[in-house]
């Protein structure tokens, strides 16, 4: 690691980098014309509207798109999600299993958290890191980055 | 002098059309600032160095890692609150005040019954020195104290107001990466703060436990709240009072609306908790990626 005070990398960037390339294989592998994965599961009703804290983005056609389904450890995650006026009205949850004696409810949060995975962002929260993880991590992505 | 020292590593500086990129080793972590400045490239480090010496004063006053600072004396009984600079006072009612506010999860007295306030210096000395920056003018700042995030007013780039969050392991490991992302965009919220054993192991005592034991129903809890040290302490105290937290802070937040907070929890199997209307948190997925 470098120890000029000026010159540096953008290895901080470069990790935040990272930490949203490594969850882009979890993200919506669909499109519009998917739909053997989608099918909304009867039942399985449109999630809250939560949309008056999302700001409007606007000039986006509608669309529905349609997430792969995402294994994760207590069964497995499908969204269907539907943009309307630039804006994301529904997000559907297909085939879905959570089990493991856990309360419905988890279930949605766990395919909330996977459906924003792909999502853009500026920073990361975690639990405080030693200066030495943060340097292992810092150089495994740059290693990562060729 | 700024007493760094070698192992602290070298300080990081970026500075591109006003954009400025900063860190600071201290307290064993890494704190990151960036930001839009209207001064030069060098009157921009000037400030920020300021604002990491404000993070390596408070180091100075509260480590106990360090054998002679005011804390370990105080800790040793060799000296009391009065004889302590005042900010040690001030911290003192600080943590009396919180731990109060969390219905004594969050607790400063070690099991030893000494006072360790390190669950809330951290981000309290960070919030000092955030502040410091917004007096000298700098904009859209946006703070990263050891994994612990602080965001400006007013941001211009849609993608500064999403935090991610790290899954519940060393951001070293193998494994690391994002469990979700949040958007605080038109929200009341402007901190995140997460606790966990992922990096520095079982570090947080139950302050309800028979000798204080370590608590460890949980693997990582993440507040999302309005300031930096209610987050930080509201973390701290989630994570002591494990599972049950989730009901404590609905509550709270019935109670204490305009002060409310948002806590997502996993377990150490994997499986979250949340608290009611965290899901609103969640940020949207783009479905043009």
């Amino acid at each position: 690691m470098r120890k000029t005070r000026h010159r540096i990398t953008n290895s901080l960037l470069a990790l935040f980098a990272l930490a949203g390339g490594v969850v882009l294989t979890q993200h919506f592998a669909g499109s519009g014309s998917s739909g053997s994965f989608s099918t909304t599961a009867s039942g399985s009703s449109s999630t809250p509207s939560s949309s008056s804290s999302t700001a409007p983005t606007t000039g986006k056609p509608d669309k529905t798109v349609t997430s792969a389904a995402v294994p994760y450890q207590f069964g497995t995650v499908q969204l269907t999600v539907t943009r309307t006026s630039g804006k994301i009205s529904k997000i559907d949850i297909g085939s879905s299993s959570a089990t493991n004696g856990r309360q419905s409810a988890y279930a949605y949060l766990v395919q909330y958290a996977i459906a924003s995975q792909g999502t853009n962002f500026s920073n990361l929260s975690g639990a405080t890191y030693t200066t030495d993880a943060f340097k292992q991590a810092l150089s495994s992505a740059i290693t990562k980055l060729g | 002098m700024r007493g760094k020292t070698v192992t602290e590593g070298p300080i990081r500086y970026t500075f591109q059309n006003g954009h400025f990129l900063y860190s600071e080793n201290c307290m064993g972590t890494v704190f990151v600032f960036s930001g839009q400045s209207s001064l030069g490239e060098a009157d921009t480090l000037h400030r920020l160095e300021q604002a990491g010496d404000i993070l390596h004063e408070a180091d100075r006053t509260f480590s106990l890692y360090k054998e002679n600072s005011p804390l370990s004396r105080l800790a040793r009984g060799e000296t009391s609150v009065a004889q302590c600079p005042p900010v040690v006072s001030e911290v003192w009612d600080a943590c009396e005040k919180w731990e109060k506010v969390t219905d004594g999860w969050f607790s400063a007295f070690t099991p030893q019954n000494t006072f360790d306030p390190s669950g809330l210096v951290k981000t309290w000395a960070a919030q000092a020195a955030y502040d410091f920056l917004k007096t000298q003018g700098f904009t859209e700042v946006l703070m990263n104290a050891g994994g612990d995030i602080l965001l400006d007013e007013q941001l211009s780039k849609p993608d500064d107001w999403r935090v991610a969050l790290h899954k519940p392991v060393s951001i070293a490991s193998a494994e690391a990466g994002v469990l979700a992302v949040i958007d605080l965009k038109n929200t009341p919220f402007r901190a995140v703060c997460t606790s966990g054993s992922a990096e520095r192991g079982l570090h947080i005592w139950d302050p309800k436990a028979p000798e204080k034991a370590a608590a460890n129903a949980l693997a990582q809890v993440t507040v999302v709240g309005r300031s930096l040290v209610q987050a930080d302490v509201w973390a701290t105290a989630c994570f002591a009072h494990g599972p049950r937290a989730i009901q404590q802070v609905n509550a709270y937040n019935s109670a204490h609306p305009e002060d409310s907070i948002q806590v997502v929890v996993v377990y150490p199997d994997g499986d979250l908790n949340a608290t009611e209307g965290f899901i609103e948190l969640f940020a949207k997925p783009d479905s043009e990626a």
